[in-house]
Order: structure tokens, then sequence, then C-alpha cells
């Protein structure tokens, strides 16, 4: 113990006593955990002073503004009866009201007093504060009148500061208490991770989020190393951020990590002697958001691509195609994308564009024309425009042992395959092989791509549709110049040939005699009119193309007969010959034919009962053609041979030879009229065009 | 409807009963048929052989088309000539134009027809050989403009009277080269008045 007080003096042994008695007071106090036993204590402890009888503590009840006696010790019993509560405006409550420590020196007249009862004076007022809101007042009384000497004055104000001190420190805990719970109670109503770390990286504190998440399960986890709890896979990641937020001021960073296949936002932040960490545990928003990435992608590039496709002809499509597998490959991560088309008949499967990942073996040039029927289970479902998805091929059914084969050889271990659908019919399919491992392709996958196959069938069929009109168009074309050449040649011939039906006119006015009857000059000029419409006929039907030179001849020679009605027997051998001729030599011939007929049938005729007309035609050499007609008649009269006789007959035959064949004539008698035209075959620039 | 002189055809075409139709036609129309051809090959030789007044060619035969044949013709033997075709097509017509054909009918003509066209095709074939006589004559009268001016005595640049050694000469020269029955159209009066009395 202390004998000495702070100037030196050696301390009375009262004071020593009083010295002891507030030293044992602390003592009690600083063990306290609640206020009001601080008070009491004070209270209580009080009246051991010397000149001290009573103590008591008044509190403001903030919601009436009455002071209402809370502790007391040594207070007569009236007190207690009569002065526990003074209302506001009461002398005492005024009095109560006093900021400051109070020692009334002269208070003769004692607010305390009761009549007939001994009076009590008020030695000391001292105002506590428990709280912001609520106010207090310790007073302390004696029954002695008379001010309190200054060593027990000075006694009690240590006193009361330490009654002060204790409240204050009191409170302080219990905030601090209160804190830590609701501290402790926010923590664990985040359900993300949370925890605290010191300078040196040990745990604080944290909630349960964050023991389950690193698969704590001992009690206490204070004070253990990060990274030790947590794994160096976390601890690891985030190491770097601790230092570097450790290392500044302040503030607060946030780090996106994967621990436990998880991924996490984690925010950390500085606090007084360490860091706070939240661990925001956002895998399902970050898958989330990269299946809305991917979708976004994917739809973007399908948007691009069905608008390309829209453009697309010929091989800038095959181009778009290729291109398209490739970006839809890359962007689904398959190993091989391809095309298959089905032929026209539905009866040959083609690939006809593919796209392959890197080391992956391109199937383009080995699959070619595959039999549809080969591969039953596939077509079954392809027939009905399903959507094909293997998971797994070696868990193909035992009917689709062919398609089973087929993925296997090629180290397929998952495929898709959507069909090509344009209308109701199925025109190909698409297909995305998995090589490197097994895949399992979503929904929204399927859906997608199901769009990209009618995009490539909607082209695919556009351009197939576009290909048969310029076709059409084409051939239209070339038949409409065909048929405006066609339409101007037989122009041509149909004026050449009235022209030469005047011609006949002319030549037959020249040569009429006055033995001529009208009749005669009419049937004469319509026989030869025929025969030039039988011509006609056969040359407009071979679409003015060389004839065939024995078919002319049987047409105009049957013609001639059937029109001379005659009762007689007429037979005509014409020999088969594969010659042609083109059609202006075909048309004198016919003229020329047609004369020699009715020659044969005028003379021949005369005096027999039947007439045999024979036709022979050969190819001589350098093109020559040599035409004999012959009949079984008299033969030609003598004038005729030594051309000293002119009728229009013989004139048309010796002038058409001439002029319209360039060729040559002979008459002579052959057991019967034989006439032998020999000409060159010329191949005018038309008959040539349409020989090709 | 006859013509008024009768003039000489030759008729060319490949094809006899056209050839008939035509030689009728002509005869009716009082036309005289000078011959026939039957290409562009003989018709050459037949114009230049028979002096035709006019021809009727067709265009489409054998060895050489009626096209080609009227170039030569107007260019070795300019005689009018009348293209009759089954065919009637702009580049034909255009063809035939700058062969220097005269007219162009189509197969089978009325009488009426082919009467216009070559009377046409004659007067304007008149025309142009008028015409053609002219442009010699100016061509001529051009060359004799330019030489008399080079004989002038005066230089019209500087107004003297030209001391050129060969001047005399060149006149001499020109004057020799007059045409006795031109002569007195260069004489002086008093010459000339000699000359005539």
């Amino acid at each position: 113990m202390n004998r000495f007080c702070a100037g030196g003096r050696e301390r009375s042994q009262p004071e020593i006593e009083r010295f002891e008695l507030l030293s044992d007071i602390c003592l009690k106090m600083n063990v306290l955990d609640d206020t009001f036993s601080a008070m009491k204590l004070a209270v209580d402890s009080v009246s051991e002073f010397k000149g001290i009888d009573a103590a008591g503590i008044f509190f403001l009840d903030s919601t009436s503004g009455d002071c209402v006696l809370e502790f007391s010790n040594g207070l007569p019993g009236w007190f207690i009866d009569s002065c526990s509560r003074f209302a506001p405006g009461s002398a005492l409550h005024e009095m109560l009201k006093s900021d400051s420590n109070v020692f009334p020196d002269s208070i003769e007249q004692s607010p305390f007093n009761c009549e007939g009862s001994p009076p009590l004076f008020l030695k000391g007022l001292f105002p506590l504060v428990l709280n912001d809101a609520a106010e207090s007042i310790m007073f302390i009384a004696s029954s002695e009148p008379g001010a309190l000497p200054a060593e027990i004055r000075g006694i009690l104000e240590t006193l009361i500061s330490m009654l002060k001190a204790s409240i204050s420190r009191i409170s302080a805990e219990n905030r601090s208490r209160t804190s830590e719970r609701e501290h402790s109670l926010l923590l664990e109503s985040i359900r993300d991770p949370v925890f605290a770390l010191n300078d040196n990286q040990e745990v604080q504190y944290c909630n349960e989020a964050f023991k389950q998440l690193i698969c704590f399960e001992d009690e206490s986890i204070e004070k253990a190393v990060f990274s030790e709890v947590a794994g160096n896979e976390l601890a690891d990641t985030l190491r770097g951020k601790f230092d570097e937020i450790l290392d500044s001021d302040g503030g607060i960073c946030s780090i996106t990590c994967e621990y436990r296949k998880r991924v996490f936002n984690t925010f950390i932040s500085r606090k007084p002697g360490g860091l706070i960490v939240l661990m925001s545990d956002i895998t399902e928003s970050d898958q989330t958001r990269k299946e809305l990435n991917f979708r976004e992608k994917f739809e973007s590039l399908l948007i691009n691509i069905s608008t390309d496709f829209i453009e697309m002809r010929g091989s800038a499509l095959n181009l778009g195609i290729n291109d398209a597998l490739l970006n839809i490959g890359v962007t689904i991560e398959v190993d091989r994308a391809y095309l298959f088309q089905f032929s026209k008949e539905q009866k040959i499967m083609n690939n006809t564009h593919e796209w392959c990942a890197t080391n992956i073996q391109p199937q383009i040039d080995k699959i070619h024309e595959l039999k549809i029927d080969d591969y039953p289970w596939w077509m079954n479902r392809l027939n009905r425009h399903w959507t094909i998805h293997i998971p797994k091929v070696t868990d193909l059914p035992s009917w689709a042992e062919a398609e089973r084969e087929l993925f296997e050889s090629r180290n397929i271990q998952s495929l898709l395959v959507v069909p090509i659908v344009h209308g109701n019919d199925l025109i190909g399919f698409l297909g995305f092989d998995s090589v490197n491992q097994e895949r399992y392709w979503t929904e929204d996958i399927i859906d997608l791509l199901r769009m990209l196959g009618d995009a490539i069938g909607n082209a695919l069929s556009r351009n197939r549709m576009e290909k048969q009109l310029i076709e059409m168009y084409r051939r239209a074309e070339k038949e409409a110049q065909t048929n405006a050449v066609l339409l101007k040649e037989v122009s041509h011939r149909v004026k050449n040939n009235l022209s030469e039906i005047i011609g006949l006119l002319y030549a037959q006015r020249r040569f009429a005699s006055n033995d001529n009857t009208h009749d005669e000059f009419v049937q004469n000029l319509i026989s030869r009119i025929r025969g030039l419409s039988t011509v006609h006929d056969m040359l407009s039907s071979s679409g003015w193309k060389p004839l065939e030179l024995t078919m002319l001849a049987r047409g105009i020679i049957d013609n001639a007969i059937v029109s001379a009605s005659c009762s007689k027997k007429l037979k005509a051998s014409i020999s088969n010959s594969s010659i042609r001729v083109n059609p202006n030599q075909a048309h004198a011939l016919a003229l020329i034919l047609n004369e020699l007929v009715r020659n044969s049938l005028k003379y021949a005729l005369a005096d027999s009962d039947s007439l045999k007309i024979k036709v022979r035609m050969r190819k001589r050499r350098a093109g020559r053609i040599t035409l004999i007609y012959s009949d079984n008649g008299p033969g030609y009269p003598v004038e005729v041979l030594e051309h000293n006789m002119k009728n229009l007959g013989l004139d048309l035959i010796q002038n058409l030879i001439m002029k319209n064949l360039q060729g040559e004539l002979t008459l002579q008698n052959d057991g019967g009229a034989s006439a032998r035209i020999s000409f060159s075959r010329t191949i005018t620039e038309d008959s040539s065009n349409d020989s090709k | 409807m006859t013509a008024s002189e009768k003039k000489k055809v030759l008729i060319v075409e490949d094809d006899h009963l056209v050839s008939e139709m035509i030689k009728g036609m002509l005869e009716d129309l009082g036309y005289e048929v000078a011959g026939e051809a039957e290409d562009g090959h003989e018709a050459l030789g037949m114009v230049k052989k028979l002096h035709p007044d006019v021809v009727l060619m067709d265009i489409k035969m054998p060895r050489m088309s009626g096209i080609e044949a009227s170039i030569l013709i107007q260019k070795h033997f300019p005689t009018p000539v009348v293209i009759l075709s089954a065919y009637e097509t702009e580049d034909l017509v255009k063809e035939a134009s700058e062969a220097g054909v005269g007219a162009f009918v189509v197969k089978p003509p009325r009488p009426g027809e082919l009467f216009r066209a070559i009377e046409i095709a004659c007067g304007r074939f008149v025309d142009m050989v008028k015409l053609s006589n002219l442009r010699c004559k100016y061509a001529e009268a051009m060359k004799t403009i330019e030489s008399l001016s080079k004989l002038l005595p005066v230089c019209p640049g500087c107004g003297e009277e030209k001391q050129d050694e060969d001047y005399l000469n060149k006149l001499n020269l020109y004057l020799s080269g007059i045409p006795v029955e031109e002569i007195s159209r260069y004489l002086c009066s008093r010459c000339r008045s000699r000359t005539d009395t």
C-alpha cells in the first residue's frame, strides 16, 4: 500500500483507510459488468465515509419527465415514501438538473426535510450519464448540517469519477457485445462465404458458409492460417490480391476465381489490422451469362449466315455453306461439320460440303454415293424429319449396326444430325461429329442448328429452282430463236412457193396452145401445184432439214399416182438409199419427179393396162448423185430424144435440172422411157447447220 | 402499164419457176428480157456482154450472191440493179443499199410494184450518172482555175508585176494547150473582131 500521497507527504491513518476503502471499491467496480451494479456499489459504499449517512440515485424517466429514485442507502423510510419521485418543475427536480458535481455548503433548509422527522441535509450532487438518452444523478446526504470536509469531497469526486468510468466501460462493453452479436448475426445471414484475416493472414472470424466451402469441421477456426485451412488452390489465387490490398492504404478490390468447381466473385476490403473477404458465388449466374453469351453469339451467327444465303448463287453458295460449317463448327466446338444431299430419286446421298477441326481426318473424299437403303435406322428418322442425337455411338441399337460400323470406322464418338427439309421434301442433312470426346448437345443448340438446316435448305432449294428456271429460260430463248429463224424460213419458202406458182402460171400460159382445153389447163396446174404442196409438207415436217431422197421420191410418186385416180394397175419401185438432199434440191427434185410421173401416166398408160415405175439412186464420187427414173411404157418419141420437141413438162424438167440442180439430164429408151439425172449434192449453209 | 422505152432487163435467178414468173411479168409490162443468169458470177459476164438497162437480181444464189454481184456491177459496169428477194430483213436491205442497189422488191411482186421499182431505179441511176459527170466537170474546172491562178501577171501579195524567169514559159505552155475550138474564148476583143470579120 502506498503510504505517500502525490506531494510526497506521508498519509495519515484516516487517509490510508479512506484510500484503502476507495481502492477496494475500485477493484470491485472493475469486475462488474452492468451499470446498475456499479451504481448500487457506489451508493452502498459511499456511506462508509465519514460525514455521509445516506446516498441515492435519481433517474430521469424519459417518458414522464419525473425524477425517480432508483438506488438508495441509509435513507430514512419517510424519504423513500415521500421523496422517491419528483415531478418536473419541483425544486428538487430543478436541483437535480445540475450538470456538475455540487457540494452545497449552506443549504440550511434541506429539501428532504419532512415535518416530524429528523432533518436530512444534502451534502453533494453528482450527475451521472448512463447513455446519451437517459440522465441520472447521485446524491449524498447527512443528518448533520454543514459542509463536507475537503478530503471527503476529494474522495467522493474520485469515487464518482470511478463510477462514471465504470459506467462508460460497461456501456462500451455492452455495445461491443451487442455489436459482436449483430456482426455475428450479420455474417451468418450472408449466404456467401465471408471471412476476416489479420495482417498475418490468420483467420479472425468467418461464417458457416466459408467453413462449409473449405470443409472445415473443427470447432474453432480462429487464428488458423488461411492457406492451411483453405488449401493452396484458393490461397494461391488470392494471395497476390491480399498482399496488394495489405500494402495499400485501404480500398476494395474484386477478383473472379474458381474454387472447387465453383466460380466466385471475391471482394477483398481492408480493415484495421487485416482484411475482410466476401466470396460471392456466381457459378449459376456465370453459367447463365456464358450460356446467354453463347446463345447470343450463335443467334447472331445464324442471322448472318441466313442473311448471306439470301444473296448467294452458284459457286458463292458453295463457299457460303463451307464458311457456315466452319463458323458453326468452331462455335459449338465440334470436330467435324458436314452437309449431305440426297439425289433427286432419294436413292443416293452424297457428302457435298465438309469442315474439319485441326488434326481431324476429312471424310468428304471417302464418302461418296452412299446408298440410302443401306442405312434404314438412319433414314427412318430422317424421313420423319427427326433430329438424330447420338451422345454415345456405342449405345446405338442392334438394328443400327450399319450406321454404328460407319461411325466407328471414322472414330466418331458422338454426333448430331439435323434434317434439311424444304416444304415436305427431305433434301439432305447437316451433321456434327465429335471425335475426340463424347458430347451431349442441349435442346437450345439443337433448335438453333435446325434453324441453320432450314436456312441451308431454303438456299439449296432456291438455288436448284433458280438453276431450273435459268435452264428453262435458256431453252425457251433457244426455242424462240429457232422459231424466229424457222418463221423467217417458212415465210421465205411460202413466198418462194407463191412465186413459183405464179411462175408456173406464166410458163403454162407460154406453152398453152389452142389444143389445150381450159379444163386441161387447170388440171395440169393443179397437178403441178399439188407436187409443190407435197414437197412443202415433207420439208415442213422435217423442219426444213435435208430429206432422204428415197422418202422424197416415194412421197411424190405415190401422191401423183393417187391424184391420177386411175383404174389401171400402177406400181412404183423405189430403191432404198440413205442419200439426203438439201431442201432446195429436194424442192426441185420433187417438181422434176412430179413431171416425170405425169409424163408416164399420160403416155405409158395410153396403150397399156399397167404401169411400172422404177426409181434408182446412187451416190457417185465427189458428191455426185445419180437418180434414174424409168417406166415400162413405149419410151420417149424420137423428137424428144433429139431435143426437137418442146412442151412445158420437158421444159420444166430440163430447166429445173439445169438451173436449180445445176445438173445434167439424159433421156433414153431402155425397155421404156428412162431419165437419168446427175447432180452434185450441195450442202447449203442452212442444211449444214441443220445437220449439226 | 408499159415501159416508156423498151428497156432491156437481165434476170438473175437460180430458181427456174421464179425466173419464169419474172420473165412473164416483165413481158407483160413491156420490157425486153435481155437474158437470164443463174448466179451472180454469170450475171457479171452477161452485163458486160449484153449491156442491159436494168438488172433484176435475186440475193441467195450459188457461187456468188446478188449483193456481191451488185457491188461488182456498180464498180465495173455501172447499171441500175433491182433486188428481188423473198427475204426482207433489215440487214439485207442495208447491205443492198450499201451495194448501190436502186430498189428492193419482195417476192412475189405485184406487176405495178415491179414496174415502179425498175423505173425508179433507172431514174435514180440516170441522176447518179449525171451527178457523176458534173462531179468530173467540177473537178476539171477546179484544176483549170488552179492553173490560171498561177498565171496571174500581178502578185496578189505585193501588187508588183511578176518577174519570175519562167513566167512567160508557163504562159506559153498553158496557151499552147488550149484546144483550137476553145481558143476564141481567150482572144482579146481586137483579135476577136478580126477573126469575126
